[in-house]
């Protein structure tokens, strides 16, 4: 027997659908759980702080909560669309399997009357027959609006996303976690808005980078901020590559083949070259500094008065000197200039010395010019109270930075012992005043 | 500068830790709830609009766990800072 297109099953599974939907529900649930305890946890973070510091922490806080709660509300919309469907579905079936049923036992009834004196039961067969088939028609057309409905509900929230990685392109995943990384959220801020940004979330830790990477004049502080903080910050971007890693899966999971699509794997392809060129660099950062922390731990141990005072050096001393100049008199004045100069040179240093932002090349110069003066007025009275005792570690560190073999970094050295050496030979240099 | 509670920071930052795990968990949960019902649809159309949207939002849930984890940083970035500006000596 030919079942006519109109009866035939329909295929799907209605409890599987009812049960993803149930998933999506208690996932939404689950969702605006972890979005309450958030909430708590970064309202005590924001108490904990005073100024624009919390006043920052509470908008990005806020800013993170409302997007989970937005997509809460679409994974609780998703349910509902998926349940609505799976109803329709096995209504659907179910009517197709009885119409179906029907339809046989009226083509077995002509059948059987074949060669009989009763051609009214046969074209009432018949009759019945396309009775059932319009039926099923209507039936599969109902499923087919209800389909169209939940496809194009679940659009509908999507589109709300920029299609892709889930609102953020690869590139925005990619720079959001780096800014993390750093300490600071990117976010395609200018440089001036990286000042701000910076002397706001500053982080002692990442001044030492910008000393390293911005001065090496400061050969000693390099060498000494370096030994603490290398293994930790290597560490933390191999952990950051690995969420970049995870972002890429999550990214490429579906590409639909859209319009949009190749632009969209173009910058999947970037982003890609980018997290390998990170983990190769937080890989080597990482072997690297296995390999010398022993050697420099002594100089670490000779300076380690000098060191401890650097560990708040850059970025962050600088934003202090700003507003609390640790000398009188004229040079307390400079001590302001020079502050600001390194705050805001040294954001940008962040960008330069990590070598994984494309803008940084431009303002690099006037960075490495910015901190490079400030840090000569900052570290030149350093190196001229505290000249023997840390002279003694000035090798090493070097050493340390010729080793390193990172080209910006490199680079940017190169330019700076230019810097350094007209320094020592001008009038900034402290040990040319007396 | 010197003005803050680090320890309540780095108190924030681990339950904003335990957060991020756990939007993270949601996004893979998502994940398999789409693959234990692909074909279950019966219809072409309803199928490809929940992979778009899984991979959207499964996407949007990992871009916010890593959002939270950089709160929960900044939160230690700036109790080292107040601890650093300080001297630890609050």
């Amino acid at each position: 027997m030919n079942t006519p297109d109109a009866l035939r099953p329909i295929p799907g599974d209605a409890e599987s659908v009812f049960d993803a939907g149930a998933r999506f529900t208690i996932l939404a649930a689950s969702l605006e759980e972890a979005r309450n305890t958030l909430s708590t946890k970064a309202g005590a973070a924001v108490d904990a702080l005073d100024g624009p510091r919390a006043e920052r922490f509470a908008e990005a806080a806020g800013t993170v909560n409302t997007r989970l709660e937005a997509t809460a509300t679409q994974l609780d919309i998703a349910a509902l669309a998926l349940n609505n469907y799976g109803t329709v579905l096995a209504a659907a079936q179910a009517a197709i399997d009885d119409l179906a049923a029907e339809w046989e036992d009226k083509q077995q009834l002509v059948a059987d009357a074949r060669g009989s004196d009763d051609p009214d039961a046969v074209a009432d067969a018949r009759s019945r027959q396309s009775t059932l088939e319009a039926d099923g028609d209507t039936a599969r057309s109902e499923l087919g609006t209800a389909a169209e409905r939940a496809a194009s509900t679940l659009d509908e929230a999507t589109d709300i996303l920029i299609p892709g990685a889930g609102g953020m392109t690869p590139a925005a995943i990619l720079e959001e976690s780096l800014g993390s990384w750093a300490g600071i959220v990117l976010d395609g801020r200018s440089p001036g808005d990286f000042y701000t940004t910076f002397k706001e979330w500053s982080d002692p830790a990442l001044a030492a980078k910008s000393l390293v990477g911005g001065a090496s004049q400061l050969g000693v502080a390099a060498s000494i901020v370096r030994n603490w903080n290398e293994p930790h910050r290597a560490q933390q971007l191999l952990r950051q590559a690995e969420n970049l890693e995870k972002a890429k899966l999550t990214a490429v999971w579906r590409v639909t083949g859209d319009a949009g699509d190749f632009r969209y794997l173009q910058q999947l392809s970037w982003s890609s070259d980018v997290i390998d060129q990170a983990r190769r660099g937080a890989e080597a950062a990482d072997a690297a500094m296995a390999s010398r922390v022993s050697r420099l731990s002594q100089a670490a141990m000779l300076t380690s008065k000098f060191a401890k005072f650097t560990g708040v050096l850059g970025i962050a001393s600088g934003v202090y000197d700003v507003f609390k100049p640790p000398h009188s008199g004229w040079r307390g004045g400079l001590d302001q200039l020079a502050g600001a100069a390194a705050a805001g040179g040294g954001a940008a240093l962040i960008l330069a010395t990590a070598g994984l932002v494309p803008a940084v090349g431009v303002i690099a110069p006037a960075a490495v010019a910015a901190l490079a003066v400030a840090g000569a007025w900052t570290v030149g009275n350093l190196i001229y109270d505290h000249w023997p005792s840390i002279n003694s570690a000035l090798d090493d560190a070097n050493d340390w930075v010729e080793d390193r073999k990172v080209e910006a970094l490199v680079g940017v050295s190169g330019w700076t012992t230019d810097r350094w050496n007209d320094f020592e030979e001008s009038n900034w240099n402290p040990g040319n005043w007396f | 500068m010197s003005g803050g509670n680090p320890e309540a920071l780095r108190v924030a930052q681990e339950g904003m830790s335990g957060t991020a795990t756990e939007i993270r968990g949601v996004a893979e949960d998502v994940s398999a709830a789409l693959r234990a019902c692909a074909g279950a649809f019966g219809d072409d159309r309803v199928e490809a609009a929940l992979e778009r949207f899984g991979a959207a939002y499964g996407g949007e849930l990992l871009a916010g766990g890593l959002s939270v984890e950089t709160l929960g940083k900044a939160a230690v970035t700036n109790a080292d800072l107040l601890d650093a500006v300080t001297g630890g000596d609050r």
